[in-house]
């Protein structure tokens, strides 16, 4: 890679890194909701 | 499939996290993919089956807190940390896109994310799907805790192959890895063994799970700031 | 920053990851057998045996002295059963093995007897009786396959008694087992 495109510096990675945590989150937490109403039952593998 | 989805979500995220560390020069993401991929290839073909059935820990580990740490780093930190360790040093790390000492904690963390998957598609498959609410949240925490111990091995890394270091450098990084690694189960291990009191069995799920969650943030924590101190001191030596 | 192909120091470095990998290891092997093979003295009825550490200790039931499983174990906990059972002074190794047979039928699911033949253990003469049979949890509400299990008696004449050693473990782990029997089965004197 040439020296021309190195060190530049990412706008708004701050924002993003942020954003990626509550993602996380969200999902964490949909998960958690969901497990608590559904309380789902899985098997290793469902064949028809 | 609920597991292949499960475990894959929280690792692409963090995967997409630490890839956006490297602030100075993106690396190509097929490259990141591929190290990720062969890290939950050499954890399916070979960690895993050499911790459950060469070594079994299931059936030690737990006897007491002194071999439950010591298994850990010994038999667990070093297998686990060492295929990490490959996954990168026999791939990527005679690249020329592994051009700066940070791209050894890119290309770690992604082989570490790649090994966490794996690790918890069989933690879900062999719970069968039982009480996911605390498994998602221990699936998040292991894909972290597995991308920041690689990360630190990977630190070690880029800067074996930048700055040439001494003969016990690398063997330091991965020692490192592995006694974070181990020390980690065991916080982990008080959230799977059961604890058999007169009132029937419980599990401390909570304690745990803290516990092993503050090792897995200030590993990252730690990781974080040797990357931008590496970040800060290249852009002075420019 | 430049590129650099494998040098000489990335080479050692290389070298001694290995080698410290493969010594942590086999320090690793080492603290397991060890850990697997710690034992605690058992003795009872003038039989003295190295039991298990670590292992769940049942309370025997009639002719048996011990009774310990390993929790750890995967499936049908590996057990290890020691019993000193009252036999006539005439009674044969084989005649105590077909008593244990019909006891075995009885009292296991699916239970087969696999083979049956004279021994020499650690210099003592035994009976070997090698069978299998099914364990399933009696709740009809867990939604698990049952385990296949399979099982060794020993059986050593001694005057008006028969002292019989019993290993019986997870068909998976029976071989893998196997070995740390031989340590307990060794450790018997009476």
């Amino acid at each position: 890679m040439s020296d021309a495109n190195a060190l530049h510096e990412r706008k708004h990675v701050w924002r993003d890194e942020i954003l990626l945590i509550v993602s996380l989150i969200v999902f964490v937490g949909i998960v958690y909701t969901l497990d608590g109403t559904l309380q789902p039952a899985f098997t290793s593998s469902t064949f028809y | 499939m609920t597991g292949v989805f499960l475990a894959i979500v929280p690792a692409a995220i963090w995967l997409v996290f630490f890839y956006l560390q490297d602030r100075a020069e993106p690396e190509p993401k097929g490259f990141v993919l591929g190290v990720f991929a062969l890290g939950a290839l050499l954890a399916a073909g070979v960690g895993i089956p050499l911790v459950n059935n060469v070594f079994r820990t299931s059936h030690w580990i737990y006897t007491d807190t002194l071999t439950t740490i010591l298994g850990g780093i010994l038999v667990v930190g070093f297998t686990q940390e060492f295929l990490k360790y490959a996954a990168v040093r026999y791939s990527i790390y005679n690249s020329g896109e592994f051009d700066e000492p940070t791209d050894g904690v890119i290309y770690a963390t992604a082989a570490g994310l790649g090994y966490a998957t794996v690790l918890n598609i069989q933690f879900v498959v062999s719970n069968g799907g039982v009480d996911l609410g605390a498994g998602v949240i221990r699936i998040a925490v292991v894909a972290l805790a597995q991308a920041a111990f690689s990360g630190i091995t990977g630190y070690f890394l880029g800067r074996a192959k930048f700055e040439s270091e001494q003969i016990w450098w690398m063997p330091l990084g991965i020692t490192l890895a592995a006694i974070f690694n181990g020390i980690f189960n065991w916080l982990q291990g008080i959230v799977t063994q059961p604890r058999i009191t007169l009132s029937g069995t419980t599990t401390n799920t909570w304690m745990g799970l803290v516990l092993a969650s503050a090792v897995a943030l200030a590993t990252t924590g730690l990781i974080l700031w040797l990357v931008r101190r590496n970040l800060k001191s290249m852009q002075a030596g420019k | 920053m430049t590129n650099k192909q494998t040098s000489l120091g990335d080479r050692y470095a290389e070298i001694a990851v290995i080698i410290v990998t493969i010594a942590a290891l086999l320090a690793g092997w080492f603290y397991k057998s060890g850990v697997e093979n710690a034992s605690v003295p058992f003795s009872a009825e003038g039989i003295s045996a190295e039991a298990p550490k670590g292992w769940l200790q049942l309370q025997p039931a009639s002719n048996e002295l011990l009774r310990a499983t390993d929790l750890g174990s995967s499936g049908f906990g590996t057990t290890y059963i020691l019993r000193n059972m009252p036999v006539a002074e005439a009674a044969t190794a084989p005649e105590v093995a077909n008593l244990l047979v019909l006891e075995h039928a009885q009292a296991l699911t699916a239970f087969r007897v696999l083979d049956q033949r004279e021994v020499t253990v650690y210099g003592r003469n035994a009976y070997e009786l090698t069978y299998v049979f099914v364990e399933s949890n009696p709740d009809l509400t867990h939604t698990e396959i049952p385990s296949v299990v399979r099982g060794a008696d020993y059986i050593f004449e001694n005057g008006e008694h028969a002292v019989i050693v019993t290993f019986q473990a997870d068909e998976k782990n029976f071989d893998l087992d196997l070995s740390r029997f031989h340590l307990f089965l060794e450790s018997i004197s009476f």
